[in-house]
C-alpha cells in the first residue's frame, strides 16, 4: 500500500475532509486505479467503525466519515462501472415500518450499508408490509432491514415478517431489525433472524446474513 | 385558561456531547465534530422557535388507577397513581420548537450532507429538552406561588402510561391553539414537540426528588436521561424568565 494511500486513509479516519479531498483529487489526477482508491476508502471506513465500537468516536463522526466516503465513491462509481469492476456486497430492502415516521437512524444505517458496498433500496418511513414484499420481488433482495423507534413498530415488524411468509418469500430473505427498544426478546417475538443495537452492528449483520462472514449470529 | 409562552432559544454543546456519548461520560467529542457543531450552532439558533402552552385543569377524584378530571376526561395507569394520585389539579404542557429545523435537517439529508442534518437534529433535541425544562420550571414557580407543590413532570409513553393517552392531552390543549398535531400513531408534528403533565397538590413527588427517567427500563444506559442531581443535570431553580404572549 503506497504512502499516498496511507495518507488518504488517515485523512478519512481523522475526518479531515479538506485534506482528504486534496489527496483524492491528486490520486485521480495521477491516474491511480479507481478500485484501489475505493479499497483504501473502505479500509478507512473500517477503522472509523472500530473507533465507534470502542466509543472513541461518536455517531456523528461515523456519519461524517460516511459523507466523505460517499462523495469519493460517487466520483469513482462511473469509472468502476465503465471498467466493469463494480461488485455489490448484496441487495437489501430497508425501511422504517408502518406506523413509525422516524427516519434519521434509518438514513444513517443505509449510508453505512452503502459505504460497505451493499445495494440498498430505501422504502422510507411508515412502510407497509406490502411495500417490503413488492420491493423484495422487484430487486431479488436477500436481506430485509426494518427499523422502528416506538413500541407500536414491533407489531408492524411482526406483520411484515408474517406477510413475507404468506407471500412465500420468507425462505428467500434474512430479516434484521433495529432501533430504540429492539432487543433479543423483540427479535424472537417478531420472528426476525437478527437484531442490531447500533449502526456498526447493522453492517456486520448484513455481512453475516449475506454469507460473507462465517461467525454465527 | 391556556397560557402561551415564548422562550429564548437555549442551547448547550455540553449537553449535546452528553447525549451523544454512549460511554456515559468517558469519551470526548472529536475535533472534527466539535468544529461542525460550532459551525451549525448559529443556524440552529435562527431556526428554533421555542413555544410552550400550559393549561390548568381541576381534578375530580382518583380511583382504580384513574385520575378523573372535572372536564370529564381521565388519565389512567399505575404511573399516574404514583405521581399524580394526590393531585387536586393538573397542568398540561405542550412544548415545540417549530418545524423549521426539521425541514432544514431533511434538506441536508436529501442534499448529501447527512452530518450537518444529524447535528442540526441533535441540537434541536437539546433545544427542545431545554425548552421543556424552562416551561416546567416556570410552571412550578407559578404553582409554588399558590402555596402548592408541583409534581415531577410525566409524559405519555413513559413507564406504564400508554402513548395512546396523548389523545387525551390533545383534547385539553387543542391543536388550533398550539399548532402541534397528533398523527394516528400518536406521534407529534412538528416532530420536535413534547407534552408533559404536572400535578398540583399539598404534597407531591417534586422534580427535585424524582424524575420519570428513573422509572424507565433504559435508566441505566440511556444517554438522554435527565435525573436531577446527575452531574450534567443540576436542579434548576423555578424561573421567572419567559415572555407571556397571552392569558
Amino acid at each position: 500500500m503506497s504512502s499516498q494511500n496511507d495518507l488518504l486513509i488517515t485523512a478519512l479516519v481523522d475526518l479531515e475532509e479538506d485534506e482528504f479531498d486534496r489527496l483524492f483529487k491528486d490520486a485521480l489526477a495521477a491516474g491511480q486505479e479507481p478500485l484501489e482508491l475505493l479499497e483504501s476508502c473502505r479500509k478507512g471506513m473500517e477503522i472509523v467503525g472500530k473507533r465507534f465500537e470502542t466509543k472513541e468516536y461518536f455517531l456523528v463522526d461515523l456519519i461524517m466519515a460516511a459523507e466523505i466516503f460517499k462523495n469519493a465513491s460517487s466520483q469513482l462509481e462511473p469509472k468502476l462501472i465503465h471498467s466493469g469492476k463494480v461488485d455489490s456486497a448484496g441487495t437489501i430492502v430497508f425501511g422504517t415500518v408502518h406506523g413509525d415516521i422516524h427516519d434519521i437512524g434509518k438514513d444513517i444505517v443505509i449510508a453505512m450499508l452503502r459505504g460497505a458496498g451493499f445495494t440498498v433500496h430505501d422504502l422510507g418511513v411508515d412502510a407497509a408490509p406490502q411495500a417490503f414484499i413488492d420491493k423484495v420481488i422487484e430487486t431479488d433482495a436477500t436481506v430485509v432491514g426494518m427499523t422502528g423507534l416506538i413500541t407500536i413498530s414491533f407489531d408492524s415488524m411482526k406483520d411484515t415478517i408474517d406477510a413475507l411468509t404468506a407471500a412465500g418469500l420468507r425462505q428467500r430473505v434474512k430479516v434484521m431489525i433495529g432501533g430504540g427498544m429492539v432487543n433479543e426478546k423483540v427479535r424472537e417475538h417478531v420472528g426476525a433472524d437478527a437484531w442490531g443495537e447500533d449502526v456498526v452492528s447493522a453492517v456486520a449483520l448484513a455481512h453475516q446474513l449475506t454469507g460473507q462472514m462465517t461467525e454465527v449470529i | 385558561m391556556i397560557i402561551n409562552l415564548e422562550f429564548a432559544p437555549s442551547l448547550d454543546l455540553g449537553i449535546l456531547w452528553r447525549f451523544e456519548d454512549s460511554s456515559m461520560g468517558l469519551s470526548r467529542p472529536s475535533k472534527a465534530s466539535q468544529k461542525l457543531a460550532e459551525k451549525i450552532l448559529p443556524e440552529v439558533i435562527d431556526l428554533v422557535k421555542p413555544t410552550a402552552y400550559i393549561g390548568f385543569f381541576p381534578v375530580q377524584g382518583f380511583a382504580n388507577r384513574r385520575l378523573e378530571l372535572e372536564n370529564g376526561l381521565a388519565l389512567t395507569g399505575g404511573f399516574i397513581a404514583h405521581i399524580l394520585g394526590e393531585a387536586q389539579e393538573i397542568a398540561v404542557i405542550v412544548c415545540t420548537i417549530g418545524n423549521e429545523l426539521e425541514v432544514r435537517a431533511k434538506e441536508y439529508f436529501a442534499g448529501g450532507r447527512p452530518a450537518r442534518g444529524y447535528i442540526l437534529d441533535a441540537l434541536g433535541t437539546v433545544a427542545l429538552g431545554n425548552l421543556a425544562e424552562d416551561a416546567r420550571s416556570y410552571t412550578e414557580a407559578r404553582i409554588n406561588e399558590r402555596g402548592l407543590q408541583a409534581s415531577t413532570p410525566i409524559s405519555p409513553g413513559h413507564a406504564d402510561w400508554a402513548l395512546s393517552e396523548q389523545q387525551i392531552l390533545f383534547k385539553m390543549l387543542p391543536t388550533r391553539e398550539t399548532g402541534v398535531l397528533l398523527n394516528s400513531s400518536f406521534l407529534m408534528q412538528p416532530r420536535k414537540s413534547l407534552t408533559m403533565v404536572l400535578g398540583l397538590g399539598k404534597k407531591m413527588l417534586t422534580h427535585a426528588e424524582g424524575s420519570q427517567c428513573e422509572y424507565c427500563g433504559l435508566a441505566k444506559t440511556c444517554t438522554y436521561r435527565r435525573v436531577p442531581g446527575d452531574p450534567w443535570y443540576p436542579i434548576k431553580v423555578p424561573s421567572e424568565e419567559a415572555s407571556m404572549k397571552n392569558v
